[in-house]
């Protein structure tokens, strides 16, 4: 009964989001996308030099054990940019967050954050052994402050690709940024081109939160889920549900993400 | 995080560990039918593009610039493909619109296309596969 609860909440909600996509494409005129296979995961590649993206992104996360009405939104819009071949450089203009269910006299939405990351890939996936990036960001907020680091590791075999990171978190938040946390994550992704517009895979998400760095005594959650990429020829649209497969409590059972990319003409 | 899911596996109930192995062994099946080396997919230029490049009035430095591009550019953003799946004809609608799409230079574009008529010339691939 619980389960059938969750999918119908879960169809409820998901609904918003489709049409939010369709609205999307809708006013995608005069465009065409660099696209990504994974949501959850990085990929070594970079975006050609002067290609300019705009890429929503929006997660849904839902359901803890601890707080079966948990329900929370976040949506990111980046512009990405292609300095070099190998050096990609993206501003997240506007991080922001609804939460329902929050304590009576807050806002349910809120502004979080703006960001800057760079993704210096490396070594090519396809040409060389193993494809090899390296990513960094950079969180400005309300009482926030953020770096985050990734190691990207990536391998394509004809229609298959795998992709890995490895990434470490440091964030200080709170009056004076006193409150100082990292996170420890790692990420495995794997996706098949089953045509030039369909591809489908899995994705995979093991997170270990550290407060106060107290080394590796957070609770590790892992998150699995499938993935499915379609491709147009003026935007592109990846979506992943991801399905908790620990037994974190006070961490969501359900979490689902959908990226929408266009290019811009510039 | 591998032992967890070792530990989901065995404790699941027999109709889901079906389920699970057969998502596995179609997965390990696709796996093995889409490996198809670098080689076979876009062939190294050697010796056999000598007469090709001649007949074409191409250099073989042209055609393995060609060879990168194709792995390197074309890979960015989609799987790498055995060029012999398209026909010339599709080749010809495909390159323009890719190489806008990817922004190569004139002097890449040209490269590429190179390239590929010459693989296509030791292929024997037809101007048309219908």
């Amino acid at each position: 009964m619980e389960d059938l609860e969750i999918d119908t909440v879960i169809i409820k909600k998901v609904l918003p989001y489709v049409i939010l996509g369709c609205v999307q494409v809708m006013f995608a005129s005069h465009a065409h996308g660099g696209e990504r296979r994974f949501t959850y995961v990085y990929e070594a590649t970079t975006s050609p030099k002067g290609h300019w993206e705009l890429e929503h992104w929006a997660t849904w996360k839902t359901a803890k054990e601890t707080n079966r009405d948990y329900d929370r939104f976040d949506f990111r819009y980046e512009i990405e940019y292609g300095v070099t071949d190998n050096f990609q450089l993206g501003i997240y203009l506007s991080d922001w967050r609804y939460e329902e269910n929050r304590p009576k006299g807050k806002n349910r939405g809120d502004w979080r954050d703006f960001a800057i990351e760079g993704i210096l890939s490396l070594r090519n996936p396809t040409t060389d052994p193993l494809g090899i990036a390296l990513y960094g960001e950079v969180k400005i907020g309300d009482e926030l402050f953020e770096l985050e680091g990734k190691v990207i590791v990536q391998k394509n075999m004809g229609p298959f690709v795998a992709a890995y990171n490895v990434t470490l978190e440091a964030e200080w938040e709170g009056p004076d940024y006193s409150e100082d946390n990292g996170k420890f994550e790692q990420a495995l992704g794997v996706s098949y081109q089953f045509s030039p517009r369909f591809l489908a895979g899995i994705e995979l998400v093991h997170e270990i939160a550290m407060p106060d760095w107290r080394g590796m005594r957070g609770k590790a959650v892992v998150y699995l889920g499938p993935n499915f990429s379609y491709r147009a020829p003026s935007w592109w649209a990846t979506l992943t549900p991801l399905f908790q497969v620990s037994d974190v409590e006070d961490e969501p059972d359900f979490q689902m993400r959908l990226m929408v990319g266009f290019e811009l003409k510039g | 995080m591998l032992r967890r899911i070792l530990e989901i596996y065995t404790k699941s109930t027999m109709r889901n560990r079906k389920k699970i192995q057969f998502v596995a062994v179609l997965w390990i099946g696709l796996m093995l039918a889409g490996c198809m080396s670098i080689e076979q997919m876009a062939p190294p230029v050697g010796p056999q593009f000598y007469n090709i490049a001649i007949k074409r009035d191409t250099t073989m430095a042209l055609l393995e610039s060609g060879r990168e591009v194709y792995l390197v550019d074309c890979s960015r953003c989609h799987s790498v493909e055995p060029i012999q799946r398209y026909s010339m004809n599709k080749w010809h609608e495909i390159i323009p619109r890719m190489a806008q799409k990817s922004k190569l230079s004139i002097a890449k574009s040209a490269a590429l296309r190179a390239y590929i008529v010459a693989v296509s010339d030791l292929s024997d691939i037809p101007a048309d596969l219908n």
